[in-house]
């Protein structure tokens, strides 16, 4: 305990003596975990986004005029049997006609002089989460289509295509992109300890010749670097927070409707640790390196 | 207490710095180690530091030969032998008391004792008045006092020491001298190589003398001479 103690002091002093050095490479270290955090929160805010959309996506059965109820009521039967739906809900041709002028209750008066059987009857179908994917639900669609008294389904299909397939791309970028940063990290936190070393060379000379293990000489570094990372990943961290904030008010006020249902939210609090814990890992390793190959003891 | 057998060393090809060297140093022995320039004199005093590894022969320390020991054990060695250096080898930027201090923090003694243990080193080498100042602002005779402080803080079984007073007026090197043969006294074993034979001739103890890397002579106390 004593000698961690005489080296995380050690590690201190050098940080402090070397500080403009120091602060440089918290500054950088910290940007490159920004960009890494910026890219993981996009893309789990998406993700989340994203589910929630899916699991609101409805197929609409659009039904044939001039069904009977016995004909509904057993066309109703039939979907509902069919592989992958959840749920199935009738919305009749007035329910369909007042939901629609909900939705325009400002232009109210555009329905005036219309009849109440302005749209058809149709089923909403709810899909089961586990027959979501495009492919699973094209299928259903092609047989739902064939069913006599189904006159048109409709799913937008190619906005979740489109959306997945974003999310994929997103993901494999950003692993990219925080793969390089994450290197650039460990090799920024090796060269600023390679060169505090150097300007100790003449103290670690010292220490090797009055008995100091490989241990005792490498502790100082190895501290360094993680003090360097939990520093700089919690520097990024409360950057990010603060663009957050920023961006999250500016949404709520000229977002406009749509973005600010998207529901944008930030890491969770029992997720931030960690943050901290990589970063200090990083910074080890970074350290690490540069002090097993510049020291020979 | 300390054997070399037969010992070999060289960095060039051809020109050995240590040829066939074989040397006992009894428990307590006082040696002076004399030669031209590149005989071989830091030479040996490094093997026996384990700062370099000999080509061939065997250096035996207590029974154990040092020759083949692995770079993990270097520093538990280091920690029973005491080196002086020409240069003195302080750290500028830490005061007497922790470049002193220094053998002590790495193997995590307590901060009781190293107050205890230093402060008493430096009376003994008469620095303890001097225990805050920088080694920039020590004349050469007492910064090579602190460096001896330093090199028996630990109490080692030898001290070795090469050329201590090379950077030294006459004056400073009778005193460094004078606080070695004190520290003999209290049963450290010194291996000293020197230059300095108006010391060597005056002090009286065994003298090894290495011409080509070889001993061309190793006399005992009371009649060496240079």
């Amino acid at each position: 305990m004593r000698t961690f103690l005489f080296c995380l002091r050690t590690a201190v002093r050098n940080l402090k003596d070397h500080w403009l050095a120091t602060w440089l490479t918290i500054a950088t270290m910290a940007f490159s975990f920004l960009v890494c955090s910026f890219f993981l929160l996009v893309y789990l805010n998406l993700q989340s986004i994203t589910q929630r959309l899916l699991e609101q996506v409805r197929v609409i059965v659009y039904l044939d005029e001039n069904l009977s109820s016995k004909e509904v009521t057993l066309l109703q039967e039939k979907i509902r049997r069919e592989n992958g739906i959840d749920q199935t809900v009738y919305i009749s041709r007035e329910e369909a006609l007042n939901e629609l002028k909900k939705d325009f209750i400002e232009n109210s008066n555009i329905f005036k002089g219309l009849g109440e059987d302005l749209l058809p009857a149709s089923f909403e179908l709810k899909l089961d989460p586990d027959h979501q994917s495009v492919e699973a639900v094209t299928q259903l669609i092609e047989r739902l289509k064939v069913i006599k008294g189904v006159q048109e389904v409709q799913y937008s299909k190619e906005w979740v295509a489109d959306l997945n397939n974003f999310l994929k791309f997103l993901r494999i970028a950003g692993s990219g992109i925080g793969g390089v940063l994450i290197l650039a990290v460990v090799i920024l936190t090796g060269t600023t300890i390679r060169m505090v070393m150097q300007l100790r060379r003449e103290e670690i000379e010292v220490m090797r010749l009055v008995g100091a293990t490989a241990s005792f000489i490498r502790l100082p570094f190895l501290l360094e670097g993680a003090m360097m990372g939990i520093c700089s990943s919690g520097l990024a961290l409360l950057l990010l927070s603060f663009l957050f904030q920023l961006v999250h008010a500016r949404i709520a006020t000229v977002g406009g409707f749509l973005l600010a249902r998207l529901h944008f939210s930030f890491f969770p609090l029992a997720a931030l640790p960690w943050f901290l814990v990589i970063g200090m890992v990083l910074g080890v390793v970074g350290s690490g390196l540069s002090v097993v190959r510049s020291l020979e003891i | 207490m300390i054997e070399l057998f037969h010992v070999y060393k060289s960095y060039i090809k051809g020109r050995p710095a240590l040829a066939d060297v074989t040397l006992s140093v009894e428990k307590g022995e006082f040696i002076f180690v004399v030669g031209p320039s590149g005989a071989g004199k830091t030479t040996l005093l490094k093997l026996l530091f384990c700062m370099e590894q000999p080509d061939d022969g065997q250096i035996l320390i207590q029974g154990r030969n040092i020759a083949k020991l692995k770079s993990t054990s270097i520093p538990y060695l280091r920690r029973n032998i005491g080196f002086i250096f020409q240069d003195f080898k302080l750290l500028a930027h830490k005061t007497v008391f922790d470049n002193v201090a220094l053998p002590l923090l790495v193997k995590g003694t307590n901060t009781s004792e190293i107050q205890k243990k230093v402060s008493e080193v430096l009376r003994m080498v008469r620095l303890d008045y001097k225990k805050e100042v920088f080694p920039p602002f020590l004349s050469g005779g007492e910064q090579q006092r602190v460096a001896i402080a330093r090199a028996i803080i630990n109490d080692p079984m030898v001290l070795l020491a090469d050329e201590p007073t090379g950077n030294l007026d006459s004056a400073s090197a009778r005193d460094i001298f004078e606080l070695l043969e004190m520290i003999h006294m209290r049963g450290t074993a010194m291996i000293i190589a020197t230059h300095n034979t108006i010391i060597v001739n005056q002090m009286r103890k065994r003298v090894v003398g290495l011409v080509d890397g070889r001993i061309v002579n190793s006399e005992r106390a009371s009649t060496g001479s240079v």
